[in-house]
This record gives structure tokens, sequence and C-alpha cells, in this order.
């Protein structure tokens, strides 16, 4: 707690973050951090993040629990209110306006660690809620598509269900469609695998490779390596509230420069 | 899925003599309770049945029966209340109808086998007030109640079978006409016929353009709209046809209401009995079910309130929920008798039974309050994480995420409440109202039964209110299962 808000620390580790690391090459920027710090009390639990995702990028964000991985992907869609800096999604730059918030959050869809699913309704509803409520889609037009996403997913049959009635690795590909049904620019998906049994990891990480391939931009904040060398773009490293290191995985995984890093990476693989 | 190659699980019947021994009898202590519980339970109903049926002096019932449904209720004017039994039969039958029938197309979309009440299942959930019903009539003494009792069920039943199989583009007129005739059973008895015309006409007319999709509505007024406006360019797109179907719906509520003028001018009866005239059982009932639908959503409102963000509406709801909730209710019913008069300063002085519906709503809705929070605590911060991610506003949030949910989760609680405001309408004795209780007294003042059959009349006005938070308590069991669906 205190090793955070200490500043000397916090300009380090800024120094330490090589500029060419944050560019985003001819991609155009979908979102956009800058000098972003939020405050949980006096708990710092962003430092000055700057980060720039391109239009179709993934981005895996990594580190240790704590670091402010989750708060980093929740202050994008306004799930949390940044104290300092700027945020701008998709050319929109975030103000207290609600308007202007629920502007942003029509562009982002987010995938929780805990599905949050709605379990009064099927899932065919969980999926068309929003579509009919905020996009004012007539329901027939809504549940075609819903359908279509719920192929997508692979789990067609189940759309008559309630979430209760599914496996963990099902309902996670629910709210994955359910997000997907508001036509986002950006999915977030904050640990999306961590509250799955072993075996039913797989089948999510694979619907969020094929949505990778397809050039939507994705921000992942994920434990699984494998997944982070295979989809990742580019791979950030968070400790503490701060960006230590920013790179392809290829050159992050096998030579990793920051010590912080080299430390995380050989505790977890 | 079970593999054909596994076995079965055993049979689970089993002779009548090896349940008592497994149940009854599976040691000697066990016999010895079973034995002991037994002679007990036998001696308990041996003197029930002795007193119901063999010494029980019933006469001051039978007699006053009228005077205990109806209390002071002027005689002369009782066809409203025959006629307004018919008309909420009527509403409720239609009611249940379109109920039945929702239910049955929510299930065809979903594909799943839609499960209609059997006639044994209605008999467990409604027993207690078939019974009711019965014993009331077991003590009449002409046969014409009888008569208006089994005509009203069987028209309410007919309406119910009639509405379930009307088509799906009626179902929402069929809420209107339910809604109107449930109007209309009360402006009965206040005797303001006209302003029930005025009202069912306007029922009326927005059920009538139910009728009317939506769209042909809009097409129609669009088309009278380009030509002449905008040189053929077209001013309505289908996001108008919304708003064209609600000031469409706008429109005939107005219609309605000048011809609900006109017809109150023409038929209106002024003739009434105001609501300070009723009392005895009919009261309870009216005062205790408007004090539950009025404190429903005000409790609702509060306890939203108490958790609101902005600081005014939070002291306002935290400073009523806590007062009232503070108050002894008899302290309420006695300040409402005497001081709503001087507050509210108008010509005529509200009725004692208006005041005394106020003081229960006002209660009641404090304990709603708290009982709705409870509800809305139990609903994870992650479900309106996840609404506010897809999109929706905070209005939206609550009413379709966090409010379903929340009160499924107290349905329990909430029916509790209404059981022990129903059963606490007794207390409007205190402030001189003649409800079903304080029938009694009067019955007891009379030359012929004074002194006389005191637990009889006692053990009658019991079974009223039992019957009726029996099926209330049955109810929410039902709601609860009901609306359980997908939760395991």
């Amino acid at each position: 707690m205190t090793e955070a808000t200490n500043p000397s620390n916090q300009n380090a580790a800024n120094a330490q973050v090589d500029s060419d690391a944050t560019q985003i090459g001819s991609r155009d920027v979908m979102v956009e951090l800058e000098g972003v710090d939020k405050f949980f009390g006096t708990f710092c639990a962003l430092s000055d993040i700057n980060l720039r995702v391109g239009t179709g990028e993934v981005v895996v964000v990594i580190g240790p629990s704590g670091s402010g991985k989750s708060t980093l992907i929740r202050c994008v869609n306004r799930l949390e209110h940044h104290n300092r800096g700027r945020i701008v999604v998709d050319g929109i730059e975030m103000t207290e306006d609600l308007r202007n918030i629920a502007q942003i959050r029509r562009e982002t869809g987010m995938v929780f660690q805990q599905f949050n699913l709605f379990p009064h309704l099927s899932v065919i509803d969980n999926i068309t809620l929003g579509p009919r409520q905020v996009l004012k889609m007539p329901k027939k037009q809504a549940e075609d598509r819903a359908m279509e996403l719920l192929e997508r997913v692979k789990i067609p049959e189940q759309a008559r269900k309630f979430p209760g009635q599914l496996s963990g690795g099902q309902q996670q590909r629910v709210a994955i469609a359910r997000s997907l049904a508001m036509q986002p620019k950006i999915m977030l998906f904050d640990e999306p695998t961590s509250a799955l049994d072993p075996e039913m990891i797989s089948e999510v990480l694979d619907v969020i490779l094929e949505l990778a391939k397809t050039g939507m931009t994705l921000i992942v904040v994920t434990h699984e390596m494998g997944f982070a060398r295979e989809a990742a773009d580019r791979v950030i490293f968070m400790a503490d509230g701060e960006i230590v290191e920013v790179g392809e995985p290829e050159h992050f995984f096998t030579n990793p420069r920051e010590e912080r890093t080299q430390l995380f990476l050989s505790q977890i693989l | 899925m079970t593999s054909s190659t596994r076995a079965a699980p055993p049979p689970t019947t089993q002779t009548p003599v090896a349940w008592a021994r497994r149940r009854l009898f599976n040691s000697w202590y066990n016999s010895l309770l079973t034995l002991v519980l037994g002679v007990v339970a036998g001696y308990l109903a041996y003197r029930t049945i002795l007193f119901v049926a063999v010494n029980g002096r019933w006469s001051p019932v039978r007699v006053n029966l009228t005077l205990f449904m109806t209390g002071t209720f002027p005689r002369d004017e009782q066809w409203r209340l025959v006629a307004q039994i018919y008309l909420m039969a009527a509403a409720i039958g239609v009611a249940w109808g379109a109920i039945t029938a929702s239910a049955a197309d929510r299930a065809a979309d979903s594909g799943i086998a839609a499960n209609r009440a059997s006639a044994p299942d209605l008999l467990r959930r409604y027993w207690s007030l078939l019974l009711l019903i019965a014993v009331i009539l077991g003590f009449t003494r002409t046969v014409w109640p009888i008569v208006f009792a089994l005509t009203a069920l069987a028209g309410g039943l007919g309406l119910r079978s009639a509405t379930h199989r009307l088509p799906r583009a009626l179902r929402q007129a069929s809420w209107y006409f339910a809604a109107a005739l449930g109007i209309a059973s009360f402006q009965v008895l206040t005797g303001t016929g006209g302003i029930s015309w005025w009202w069912a006409s306007a029922l009326f007319s927005l059920a009538a353009f139910q009728f009317a999709s939506a769209k042909d509505y809009a097409r129609f007024l669009g088309s009278v709209m380009v030509w002449p406006v905008s040189g053929g360019k077209r001013l309505v797109t289908t996001k108008h046809l919304a708003r064209f179907k609600m000031a469409s719906q706008i429109l005939a509520v107005v219609a309605a209401v000048v011809v609900g003028r006109v017809l109150y001018w023409l038929i209106g009866d002024t003739t009434s009995v105001g609501w300070d005239k009723w009392s005895g059982f009919h009261l309870t009932l009216v005062a205790s079910f408007a004090a539950i639908i009025l404190a429903f959503p005000i409790g609702m409102l509060l306890a939203m309130g108490r958790r609101s963000s902005l600081p005014a509406v939070r002291l306002i709801s935290v400073s009523y929920i806590e007062f009232f909730r503070g108050v002894p209710l008899i302290t309420l019913l006695f300040t409402g008798d005497l001081f709503i008069g001087f507050f509210l300063d108008t010509d005529t002085p509200l009725s004692a039974i208006t005041r005394a519906i106020i003081m229960l709503t006002i209660f009641t809705s404090a304990y709603v309050a708290e009982i709705v929070r409870g509800g809305l605590q139990a609903v994870p911060k992650g479900q309106i994480e996840a609404g506010q991610a897809v999109g929706l506003a905070t209005p939206s949030i609550m009413r379709l995420i966090v409010l379903p949910q929340a009160l499924r989760a107290v349905i329990p609680a909430m029916v509790g409440q209404f059981i022990s405001l129903f059963k606490d309408s007794s207390l409007l004795s205190i402030i001189s109202i003649v409800e079903f209780l304080e029938v009694r007294s009067l019955v007891h003042n009379q030359e012929a039964f004074r002194g006389f059959g005191i637990a009889e009349t006692l053990a009658f006005v019991a079974f009223g209110y039992w019957a009726i938070t029996y099926a209330m308590s049955k109810e929410s069991e039902r709601l609860e299962r009901q609306l359980g669906v997908g939760e395991r």
C-alpha cells in the first residue's frame, strides 16, 4: 500500500517503460489512456497509466493480484471512476456527462470473472435485453441475432434455459454473446477464465481467440500465459498500479527486461 | 442421463404396515411418543368436533350473519353488494384468464410444456377460501346467497376460460377490461355510477386501440401528414411508430373522457353508499387490501429512496421509515383520527375509514420499505455492473435487473407483513370503526345474545381471519415457486 504511493517509485517505473513499446504502429487509436490515476480512498490503485490500444489490436494484461489490472479495464468503460488523467475511447473523451458515459459503454462490451448473467432471465433474454432496451431493436430481430451469436459460441441449444442450469464455461460463453449482441467495437475481458473448472477454460479461450481473429479490439486481463502468447499483439505487465513492461509476446516471455517481470514469470511458468 | 445398463432406482412404494413400522414405531420410545401424541390429537379432534357440531350455540352467528358480513351497511342498498360480488368475480375471472394465457404463451415461446394448474392443485391452494364460503353459506337462512355465490363463481370461472381462449392480440385488451370491471365493482357501491361509466369508457377505448396494430395506425397518420406538409417527403419513420401509438392512446383517453362526461349527464346514478357506512367483514377486506395495494409501491419507492445517492431523497426516506416504524400503530390510528383534519384543511373532513386506510398504508409502507431494502441489498453488485456494461441506464437497471431479483427474495417476508396488516385491521375498532371483530360487541349488546355464545362468535371471526391469511400464505408459496424458475 505504502509502496505504491511512493512517488519516486512511480517516476522510476515511468522511465522504465520503453516509449517505443507504447507505440501502436500504423493502427488508428481505439483506446487511449493518458496519465490516469485511480485511488480507493488513499490507496493508489492506478498510478500515471499511459496506454494506447490500436483498432483491431489484442492487448493482454498480466500481473500479480492487486496490481490494478482489473481496475485498469474497469476505468475504460467507467465501472470505476478515474481520479486524474484522460481516457478517450474511439474518439470519445470520457467526461462526467451521463450521455457521454452511455455512449462509451455502447462502444465497449465487458465480460466478467463471475459471468454476472441475470439469473431471472433465460439465456436468450439475457442476450436480447441490451439490444431491445438500449438499441430499441424489435424482439424478433434481437432474437435472431442472439441465436446467431449463440451459434458462434457453440451453445444454440441452451437458448431457453436459465443461467443456473448451465455449466460455468457455458455461462461465460453466454456472457460473451451478451456483450457481442451490443455490437461493441472493443471487448474487455476481466479474468474470464479464473472462476472456471480447468476442463472448461479452453472452450472459453477458443471463443475469445476466434474473436481476436475477426479483428475486434480486445483488452484481456488473464492468468493464462498460453493464451497470451498465442493471441496477444502486445502483452502488458502491471505491478503495484503501474505498467512495468510492455512488449510483444515473443520478446516478453523469452526475454523480459524488467526484474519484476522476470520474477513474476518465474513464479507462474 | 442414465445409461440403460445401470440399475433403476429401487421402488419407493411400501405397505402401510411397513410405513407405520418405519416412521411411527421404529423404537420403544418413538412408539410411546406416537401413542401419547395420538391420544392427545384424538382428544383435541373429539373436543373440536363436539364444539362445532354438537355443543356450539351458533345462533348469534346465524341470526347476525348479515351484520357480521356487511355490518351497518344500509339494508335497502344491499343489491349493490351483490352487484359488487358479480363484478368482482368477473374482474378476477378475466384477469386470471389473461394470466394463465400469457403464462401458456410464454411457455410455448420457450418450448416448454405449460403446466396449467390442475383442479386438485387449485383445491390445495384455495381450500381455506372455499371452506370459508361454505361455512358462511351454511349459516344463511335463505337460499339467495347460495344462488348468488354459485352463479358468481360459475360466471368468474366461465370468463376465465373464455379469456384464456382469446386470441393473443386481445390479451392487452382483456387486462383493461379486468381493470374496468374491478373499478366498476367499487363504484357500484360508492354510487358514483356516472364516474364508473367515465372510467370504464376510458379503459374500454384504450382497449379498443389495442385491436388496431400500431403500424397500421402510424401508416395512416403518416400518409395524412406526408402529403400536405412536406410535398411527398416521408415524415414518419419506423422510429416514430411507437410514439404515434402512444399519441393515439392519449387521444383515445381524451375522447373517452368526453364520452364519459356525456354518459354521466345522461344516466348518472347520483345515489351512493359512501364507505363511511361500510363495516363488518366487507370493510375488513376492503380496508386491508386497499392498504396492501397502496403500501407496496410506496414502500418500494421508499426503499429505493433510502439507497439513493441524492442526500435529500435519502434523508426524507430514512426519516419517514424510522419515524413510522418507531410509533405504535394504535398511536398512528388515533393521530389519523384526530389530526389529519387539522393538517388537511378540506371543506368536508375525510371519513374515518379513509383516515384509517391512510394510516395503515403509512405504517405498512415503512415496514415494506425495510423488507424491500433487504432484498435490494441481496442483489450482488456484479448484476448492476453487468447492466451498466450492457449500456442500460440506471432506471432500467433498477426495473429490469435489480427489482425483479430483490422482490423475489423478499416475497415471504412481504406476505408476512401483509398478513400482519390484515390482522391489525382489527385495531380499527378503537377509532370506532365497526370492522369484523367489532361486530361481536354489537351482537352481544343485543338482548337475546348478551353473554350468550361468546366463544362461538369468536371462533367464527377467528376462522374468517384464518381462512384469508392461509390463502395468502399459500399464494406466496406459489409465487415463490413460480418466480424461482431457473434458480437452482
